[in-house]
């Protein structure tokens, strides 16, 4: 996107660029001064997705300021309070095609309308993939396009609990115009990525003792003549043996890749473990700077993740459209949204114990965490009042506390994202729906 | 050497010592003392099917190489007389090891294997009532059910529909409707196929699916058209499961294609003869690159083993672990609420690793292999994988003739395997294990009976395949090139169509009408289509099957024998012109059975170095007329000449270049005697009624099915089945038993 000097600056002005840069670039000014390269403040972003709307009352705080208070679902966020931002009153406003679960959940991050297509909706007309690109893609593409921001990957998208299909429901990052990005689900998936077949390595190791007592039982069963084969065979196993006991071939790693479990199924009752392996794995691909960007995607849109853990056998999305007088099934959607809080509080810790490397501070000084939904209610199917809530400062926004946003459109949101990393978008997904430019979130 | 193989009487003859003395002066240099070979001279053993006449005028004109005036005329006799008595046609002096060798499995019976051994609890895909095409079913689309309401259902026998703005049937609403095509692929020949599904709306296509997502997921569209790809290795003469979901919401234009590109192919429509209606169970076949096997002696086997190969069947194996501990309820019968899962869990693995062995296990072996991997804080799936991983590693599996040599006495474990092996490359199945355990596989009559019934399986006709394949010089060769700008309807699409034009008269008559050695090499029938039909000027039936070939007289093309397949006539011919050398090493190996040796020195035939207005004929006869290269292309120029009329294409011409064509040609056989041929057909009848082409023939299918060298069994009788088949006592199909017989109850002791 080309701007003439006049709209820089103005864009430039509306996001309030000195005081947003101020907190970070304070921060490490000693290392700005002797090596511009390196001193750049690293800037992370994560999106985290939780489905089937949350419960208003119980989600959102009544004040607006630094004193905002935490309701039951942003208890577990308690501790983070002066490094949260929670965006109210700020609505997704595409419109056309899809039913508000799948625009709720492809126009989330990409901000503009789905192409007419195929895929029948609940009730509504069908819809195909958008029609642009995710704000996550954006910016990883940003950073990736410099080399002194440049990681080995630019974004990576985990999944947890997301399942085998491919719809509208089931991606929120996208390449471009029908260009879906599936997140990795299955966190051996994800580890094998990331660092190589350590695992299969393991696994591998774990049989050669008895492999090689194989091999010697039927070599010694065999006249003389027939046991060359059988003996280089052995030499072959050794040597496997000494290969794979370096286990990942990666070499000047940062931090040692995370230790896996054996045997974590991709199933539904491992929902917990299996994302905080991928939380994990998260992190540790940030401190190995691997990627600057990442999504945490918790099911989908529509997802029926059943909650044993939490005590609930009825399936998530069903429960969502209960309406609000069923208080058991209020309670269950209010323990289940909770329950994603604290798998947030979670990471949120993990990053604010986890010194970034290199620089000053911790890595959630150096990262915005956004947690987000594609509906504002369940069982109303409203695309207004979409949860964001925002934490970490990593993008330089003024944090501690609750901001109303007036009723915009999330379009501006995403655009104040790209500003915040130095990518001045006048628009993103929807013109339309962006007048006013990027959000001032300082 | 020489003296004690060759007995006193050869001493006695005064000749036959000047012979020697000959030998040992001017060829044991390069030679060997006796006919052995010399490393970085000549190292191969001096054995051949020449006559003795041919062998003394060759060593008259060519011998020794570095001066041959040396030895000339009565020399030259005594000498050839020497080297032809005592080890010239007695190759089996120089064969180090005549015996059964330990090898490991090659690739085809590693993928064999263990795709079945998988199937021994998923169940062997068989199509048992084969009916070509796609079942298709035709919905009304109604909200999100989009199989809600069927119209109707129909064979369609490929998928290749344009339906425009228009439903895919009359009646059918034309904005929303879907179909669902059901059934099987049936590729013939192994290896990486790609599948294609293009279409401006949603499609689904699932390849063989048992876990995971579909195989092609493209649900989602806006009605633009685009084309989706995904590559898979399959097994050949193997059934796999395929659906296409399919489905029109709205967008303005509705069409389909189902193509894939085969191995040695281009790209195309799915023809129906590969696709049938019967739903198949799904097989494992692993994805993972295994490195090619040694056939530095004509035939695929496991001699050899390194890192690449063990890294790659370690890949392998993990590919396999997985998948088991994915499908492990599926594969062992049980589900989540069974209160006998880990007992059926456990069971399932003991029987995997049997038939896995390809042996009954010891208790010892039991505790080792299985129960010490079942823990109580191990998940099942854990165990699983590690069990699976260390038996596909294990030398137990991998080398499967250990047995045989470990053993003094063979029991019908060896001779099972050996017959799974040698029919299908594969392991002995469930039905085996219990005839073994019944002790139903002792008697002569047993085991006969047996592999009466392995004959008759899908997968020897893959293996068989896979032969004829190889044989014909055809696995994994490129298709013909023929130039475009000569023959402009000579495409790619033509030459597929050849090939399967061959590869499918083969396989029924082997299979369907058991044709006998003659009628094999006479190939009096030609399969074509209406491509095929109308490039070589045949009569095409109106009325046509489903697949579009029929079977005519060969002799109404020119094509009878199997050497002038226009298929073989084409991939042995240079772009624009004929090779009668490519023509002649082939007829000469194949058909007639001749050894033949590489050239001495490598010698490229440039058509631009000889006179335009010659004929091929002329510029081959120049470019070989040398004295040591005609010892060899006496019987390559004769064998090529014979096919000179047929075009690069294979097509039967009359003149070359408005001349009338030379075919005439003499031939030495291989008992020294001189032939005359006037063409194609005598050269068939000289095969037909000699036994040398059969013989090499025989060993070739026996080494190919054993990937062991046939003088290693006792029990084998090439030259007695060589009769039978130059008799017409034997089908090939019984040729085929009677050696996987043979060879596999080669040191067992039958009960009485």
């Amino acid at each position: 996107m080309k701007l003439n000097p006049i709209h820089r600056r103005t864009a430039l002005k509306q996001l309030g660029l000195s005081s947003l840069s101020l907190p970070v670039l304070s921060q490490s000014s000693s290392l700005f001064a002797k090596d511009a390269k390196n001193a750049a403040p690293k800037q992370r972003l994560i999106v985290m997705f939780s489905p089937n709307g949350t419960i208003p009352d119980q989600f959102w705080p009544e004040k607006i300021g630094e004193d905002f208070e935490h309701k039951t679902i942003l208890k577990p966020l308690e501790p983070f309070h002066d490094k949260m931002l929670v965006l109210k009153n700020l609505h997704n406003k595409v419109r056309g095609d899809g039913d508000n679960h799948m625009r709720g959940m492809s126009c989330l991050l990409t901000g503009i309308e789905l192409f007419p297509g195929n895929v029948m909706g609940g009730g509504n007309t069908p819809s195909g993939w958008p029609k642009g690109i995710s704000i996550d893609r954006e910016i990883s593409k940003h950073l990736q396009s410099q080399e002194e921001t440049r990681t080995r990957f630019g974004a990576l998208h985990f999944g947890v609990g997301v399942q085998d299909t491919a719809d509208p429901w089931t991606r929120m990052s996208y390449d471009g115009p029908n260009q879906p990005v599936t997140p990795l689900a299955d966190p051996y998936d994800a580890y094998r990525k990331l660092y190589g077949n350590v695992r299969e390595k393991k696994q591998v190791r774990s049989v050669l003792e008895d492999l090689r007592g194989d091999l010697n039982k039927v070599a010694n069963q065999l006249p003389e003549s027939d046991r060359k084969l059988l003996i280089e065979h052995t030499q072959l196993v050794n040597r496997m043996d000494q290969e794979y006991a370096n286990g990942s071939s990666l070499s000047n790693l940062t931090a040692k890749p995370p230790e896996l479990p054996e045997g974590l199924r991709n199933q539904n009752d491992n929902l917990p473990q299996l994302g905080r392996l991928q939380i994990d794995m998260l992190v540790n691909s940030f401190v190995n700077d691997f990627a600057r960007v990442a999504t945490l995607q918790y099911t989908k849109s529509v997802g029926q993740a059943k909650m044993n853990w939490l005590d609930i056998d009825d399936a998530h999305h069903t429960l969502s459209h209960e309406p609000d007088k069923n208080k058991d099934a209020y309670d269950k959607l209010v323990r289940i949204n909770t329950w994603f809080a604290e798998e947030l509080a979670y990471l949120l810790k993990k990053l604010e114990t986890t010194p970034e490397p290199g620089q000053k501070g911790s890595m959630l000084d150096h990262t915005l965490v956004i947690w987000t939904n594609e509906l504002g209610k369940g069982n109303s199917h409203t695309l207004n009042h979409i949860p964001f809530v925002l934490a970490g400062n990593g993008f330089g926004f003024r944090m501690g506390r609750s901001m109303d946003c007036e009723n915009n459109a999330h379009n501006r949101f995403l655009i104040s994202l790209a500003h915040a990393v130095g990518h001045p978008l006048e628009t993103f997904g929807n013109p339309a729906l962006c007048k006013g430019g990027p959000l001032n979130l300082s | 050497m020489i003296a004690s193989l060759c007995g006193a009487n050869i001493w006695s003859s005064p000749e036959l010592n000047k012979g020697k003395e000959l030998y040992a002066q001017y060829c044991a240099e390069c030679h060997g003392q006796g006919g052995e070979g010399v490393e970085d001279e000549f190292s191969k053993p001096l054995v051949g099917d020449w006559p003795l006449q041919k062998l003394t005028d060759y060593i008259g004109k060519t011998m020794p190489d570095y001066d041959p005036d040396e030895v000339k005329g009565k020399d030259a006799e005594l000498v050839s007389r020497f080297i032809y008595q005592s080890f010239y046609q007695r190759p089996e002096l120089f064969r180090k090891e005549s015996r059964i060798q330990l090898a490991r499995l090659t690739n085809r019976q590693f993928r064999q294997s263990v795709t079945d051994l998988f199937a021994q609890f998923e169940g062997q895909p068989v199509l048992s009532k084969p009916v070509q095409g796609l079942k298709g079913k035709y919905y009304n689309a109604e909200g999100m059910n989009k199989r809600k309401k069927m119209h109707a259902d129909q064979i369609d026998p490929f998928i290749n529909f344009n339906y425009g703005e228009k439903a895919a049937l009359e009646g059918m609403n034309p904005k929303k409707f879907s179909v669902y095509w059901e059934g099987s692929v049936l590729p013939r020949e192994s290896g990486w196929y790609e599948f294609f599904v293009k279409s401006p709306n949603g499609f689904e296509l699932s390849v063989n699916r048992s876990i995971g997502p579909p195989t092609i997921d493209e649900k989602v569209t806006a009605g633009v058209l685009r084309e989706k790809n995904t590559k898979l290795y399959l097994l050949g003469g193997r059934p796999y499961p395929i659906q296409l979901n399919y489905f029109k919401f709205d967008d303005p234009n509705a069409s389909i294609e189902l193509s894939w590109k085969t191995p040695v192919g281009v790209k195309e429509i799915i023809p129906s003869e590969y696709l049938f209606t019967q739903v198949v169970p799904p097989s494992f076949v692993s994805q993972q690159k295994l490195p090619p096997d040694d056939a530095s002696h004509g035939y695929e086997r496991g001699i050899q083993v390194d890192s690449t190969w063990d890294e790659s069947i370690t890949y392998a194996a993990l590919e396999a672990a997985k998948f088991a501990g994915i499908r492990m309820l599926r594969l062992a019968r049980t589900n989540e609420k069974d209160e006998k899962k880990r007992e059926k869990i456990i069971t399932f693995a003991k029987e995997f690793v049997r038939y896995a062995f390809r042996e009954r296990l010891s208790a010892g072996e039991v505790d080792h292999y299985i129960n010490s991997k079942f823990g109580e804080d191990v998940p099942l799936h854990i165990s699983i994988e590690k069990i699976v991983l260390l038996t596909l590693k294990s030398p137990r599996f991998l080398y499967p003739e250990w047995q045989s040599l470990a053993k003094k006495n063979k029991d019908p474990f060896v001779v099972a395997s050996r017959m799974a092996l040698y029919f299908w490359d594969s392991i002995p199945d469930k039905r085996i294990h219990s005839l073994i355990d019944r002790d139903q596989l002792l008697k002569e009559w047993q085991v006969e009976g047996q592999a009466k019934v392995m004959l008759k399986d899908a997968r020897t006709k893959a293996k068989f395949n896979d032969f004829m394949m190889h044989w014909l010089e055809m696995k994994n060769k490129e298709l013909p090139t023929i130039s475009l700008k000569k023959y402009p309807e000579f495409n790619a699409a033509l030459a597929l169509d050849l090939r399967r034009s061959l590869l499918s008269w083969i396989e029924k008559s082997i299979w369907e009408k058991t044709i006998s050695w003659q009628e094999f090499l006479s190939m009096d029938q030609i399969q074509v289509n209406e491509r095929i039909a109308k490039f070589y000027e045949a009569p095409y039936p109106a009325e046509n099957n489903s697949s579009g070939f029929v079977e005519l007289n060969a002799s109404v093309t020119g094509h009878r024998g199997l050497f002038t397949h226009p298929y073989i006539l084409a991939s042995h011919s240079y772009a624009e012109e004929s090779s009668p050398i490519h023509r002649g090493v082939f007829t000469a190996r194949k058909i007639l059975g001749r050894a033949l040796r590489p050239p001495t020195e490598a010698v490229s035939f440039r058509n631009a170095d000889f006179n335009p207005n010659w004929t091929m004929r002329q510029k081959v006869t120049e470019l070989t007329k040398a004295a040591n290269c005609m010892s060899c292309h006496d019987q390559i120029n004769s064998s090529g000449f014979v096919l000179e009329n047929f075009d690069a294409t294979g097509k039967i011409r009359t003149q070359i270049q408005g001349k009338p064509i030379d075919l005439k040609v003499e031939y030495l056989d291989s008992k020294g005697e001189k032939r005359e041929f006037q063409d194609a057909n005598d050269l068939l009848q000289h095969a037909l009624t000699s036994s040398q082409p059969a013989k090499s023939f025989i060993s070739e299918l026996f080494m190919h099915l054993a990937k062991q060298a046939a003088p290693s069994y006792d029990k084998l009788e090439i030259n007695q089945l060589a009769k039978m088949l130059n008799e017409g006592e034997l089908s090939i199909q019984e040729l085929y038993l009677k050696l996987c017989f043979q060879g596999a109850s080669d040191g067992f002791a039958y009960a009485k």
